[in-house]
């Protein structure tokens, strides 16, 4: 999680820019996670997938007969369905993004930290 | 929703057969529907199996007012009498060529099977049945939607008549094409769950399935089968045959 007092401009900034140069560190073999991860993380776990499963309810229309509210929170099936899109959009690409950089920082050495832990 | 309230007696009736569902069913309950040894059908069936334990059985569809009524596709079988169409049937797409040159007069549903009573009903005897008006989301498994509004006799009323015997679990439709499909008692005796032969305030259009179709508001569109021509009660499941949904890769529960 972002510590409180972590959200700073220029913070926010500098990770920013080192994002954009794409210039990836060797695993350090701690979390060091930066703000833009620990948002991203953030996004995914608490936004990005519950809106999946809420919006995936809301499309069921057995679902929604016993839990009409889905309906007036997402603003109906078909915007249901637009967003239920868009989250997996977004949830592809944060797949992908990690997988390439599982690759670029070393797939052999990550792939052993990940499975035997050393 | 728009209903003739001079018939209370009888609505009392099936409020209570309708609000009773779950005690009729007792029987049911470990009636489930064939998976073929297919992994994805499990997971179908889990599914029917979830929304069956945890889902309150009765509990009505979204209804909207007549502003929200939108356009309407027809897609699949559009005139069970064209020999050409993909689910032409050689037997009954004749026949239903002929009842549309009498203007559907001699059309007749009939109602077989787990029933005290069997019979068969012209369009003319199910409306004077108490009728039941309402304007639903028709979901595509597509991915569209469509609202519209149906007028037809609750298929309640009808198994009720019919005389339902306790130890019924499902409700299987012919259709004049070569498509026939099933649902449970809970979906039968849902108040949504209509014989439909009015949509937008006209008769139901040819493409749209005259002279009757089904309406089943809790699953998705394919459910709601078109060009009725028989019913048939069942105490086990019944795949069908080749003519059935589930046999051509549908899933038989499809409230998602």
């Amino acid at each position: 999680m972002p510590r409180a007092g972590e959200f700073t401009p220029s913070l926010l900034w500098r990770d920013l820019k080192n994002h954009l140069r794409a210039w990836i560190r060797a695993p350090t073999g701690g979390p060091q996670y930066g703000l833009l991860q620990k948002s991203a993380y953030c996004a995914v776990i608490f936004i990005a997938l519950p809106l999946e499963v809420l919006t995936g309810l809301t499309m069921s229309p057995a679902i929604t007969a016993a839990y009409p509210f889905l309906l007036d929170v997402f603003g109906g099936f078909q915007s249901a369905r637009t967003i239920h899109f868009f989250a997996f959009a977004a949830l592809v690409l944060f797949l992908f993004v990690h997988v390439v950089m599982i690759i670029k920082s070393g797939f052999k050495r990550q792939m052993r930290a990940m499975t035997f832990g050393e | 929703m728009k209903t003739n309230s001079l018939i209370t007696r009888r609505k009392a009736i099936v409020t209570r057969l309708s609000g009773g569902g779950g005690l009729v069913l007792s029987g049911c309950s470990r009636e489930l529907p064939p998976t073929y040894g297919n992994i994805l059908r499990t997971g179908d069936v889990l599914t029917y199996t979830a929304h069956r334990t945890l889902l309150p059985g009765q509990s009505l569809a979204r209804e909207y007012s007549r502003k929200d009524i939108s356009s309407f596709s027809a897609i699949g079988t559009t005139n069970p009498a064209e020999p050409g169409a993909r689910f032409y049937e050689a037997t009954h797409g004749p026949v239903y060529e002929r009842l549309r040159e009498y203007a559907l007069t001699e059309w007749r549903l009939s109602i077989e099977g787990r029933v005290d009573q069997p019979g068969s009903y012209s369009l003319a005897d199910l409306k004077r049945f108490h009728m039941r008006t309402q304007i639903t989301r028709h979901t595509c498994e597509e991915g569209w939607s469509a609202i519209g509004e149906w007028t037809g006799v609750p298929l309640s009323l009808l198994l009720e008549v019919a005389g339902v015997l306790p130890s019924a679990c499902f409700v299987s439709f012919y259709q004049f094409d070569d498509i026939a499909d099933s649902i449970d008692m809970v979906d039968a005796l849902h108040p949504q769950t209509i014989l439909a032969y009015g949509m937008n305030g006209r008769d139901l259009s040819i493409p749209h399935g005259a002279p009757v179709r089904l309406r089943v508001e809790k699953q998705l569109g394919y459910k709601s089968v078109k060009y009725l021509r028989r019913i048939v009660v069942t105490n086990e499941f019944d795949d069908l045959g080749k003519s059935g949904l589930i046999q051509n890769g549908w899933s038989w529960y499809a409230g998602i």
